[in-house]
């Protein structure tokens, strides 16, 4: 997996018009917003409630995408999907790697 | 002139945050998280241009653009759907149900603002369009209207040789000044010619002579 799926910092700067500043404050608010919204994305899984996970893996795969974080977006939608399908068990196969990829992301958005 | 006012209605921070960023410049902005919020605002004071979330909790993006097609008021108002880019599902049944355009996730601040401009360019001419439209229906209705008061009397029109009354289309016979009156905008005012009036003066004297 190259740094570029985890994170486009250069990407998220071109969709910015080229506002730095900007980026790194959507980025301050992203190591945030991102391991809160996972923590509830794994909380939701453990009940029965697949409209529901299905709405909040939306939500994080749309502050992924925004970030330019693919990798994290790809493991949301895997998520969002079995939901949708009311698969349950198959979205809750994708935990350990949605909170490793998380973790990654993090990792590399604090990276300068 | 007011700037323009962009209702943006997302449940997610991030997305909303760059949409304010994007547009903040040009337009007014409005945030509301819930497709509830969003109605409540729209109801209170309609915005220029909405750009509607899809997926979010309790009421999603396509109720609350039905309901906001469903009011005749709010029906110009252009929406933009905020899908991610790969919802090609999402896309087609948006531009099934009307929706102007969409904005895809990753937002490229200045593609959102050209949509944004683009669509309001649409809205505004279309409103032009269709003041100029009732100005001219309007224009028309006084013209007929007028048309109409010139034809009433056109034609042949049969008056009587010795005391002038004209006959109507229900074969009754008015009185010259009664018939015009009522087919027309003339009004008449009473007087006495020149003529008349040495002519009922003789009248007078005659009458006056012969009691002497």
């Amino acid at each position: 997996m190259t740094s570029t799926q985890l994170f486009n910092k250069s990407q998220l700067i071109d969709n910015l018009d080229g506002d730095v500043e900007f980026a790194e404050s959507l980025m301050g608010d992203a190591l945030i917003e991102i391991p809160q919204e996972v923590v509830k994305l794994q909380e939701l899984c453990k009940g029965d409630d697949s409209q529901i996970i299905h709405l909040h893996a939306h939500t994080v795969k749309g502050m992924a995408a925004n970030l330019c974080a693919s990798k994290l977006k790809d493991i949301c939608l895997k998520i969002e999907t079995a939901a949708k399908d009311n698969d349950l068990k198959s979205a809750r196969t994708f935990l350990p790697e949605l909170e490793q990829t998380m973790l990654m992301t993090i990792e590399a958005i604090k990276t300068p | 002139m007011e700037p323009k006012t962009v209702l943006i209605v997302d449940d997610e921070p991030l997305s909303v945050k760059i949409l304010c960023h994007s547009l903040e410049d040009d337009y007014k902005t409005v945030l509301a998280q819930s497709g509830r919020e969003a109605l409540e605002i729209i109801s209170l004071k309609a915005p220029d241009i909405i750009l509607l979330d899809l997926i979010m909790p309790e009421m999603d993006g396509y109720e609350v653009y039905r309901q906001i097609r469903n009011d005749p008021s709010l029906d110009a108002i252009p929406v933009i759907f905020i899908t991610m880019l790969e919802s090609i599902e999402c896309e087609a049944h948006g531009l099934k149900m009307g929706a102007s355009d969409f904005v895809h996730k990753p937002f490229v601040a200045d593609l959102v603002r050209l949509r944004v401009k683009n669509h309001l360019a649409f809205s505004q001419a279309r409103n032009l369009l269709e003041q100029r439209s009732k100005e001219l229906q309007a224009l028309n209705r006084e013209l007929e209207s007028m048309l109409a008061r010139v034809k009433l009397l056109e034609g042949i029109i049969t008056i009587c040789s010795y005391c002038h009354k004209i006959r109507t289309d229900k074969d009754d016979w008015k009185k010259l000044e009664e018939y015009i009156s009522a087919h027309s905008e003339a009004l008449f005012s009473h007087d006495i010619c020149p003529e008349c009036a040495s002519q009922q003066m003789k009248i007078i004297e005659n009458m006056e002579w012969k009691k002497r």
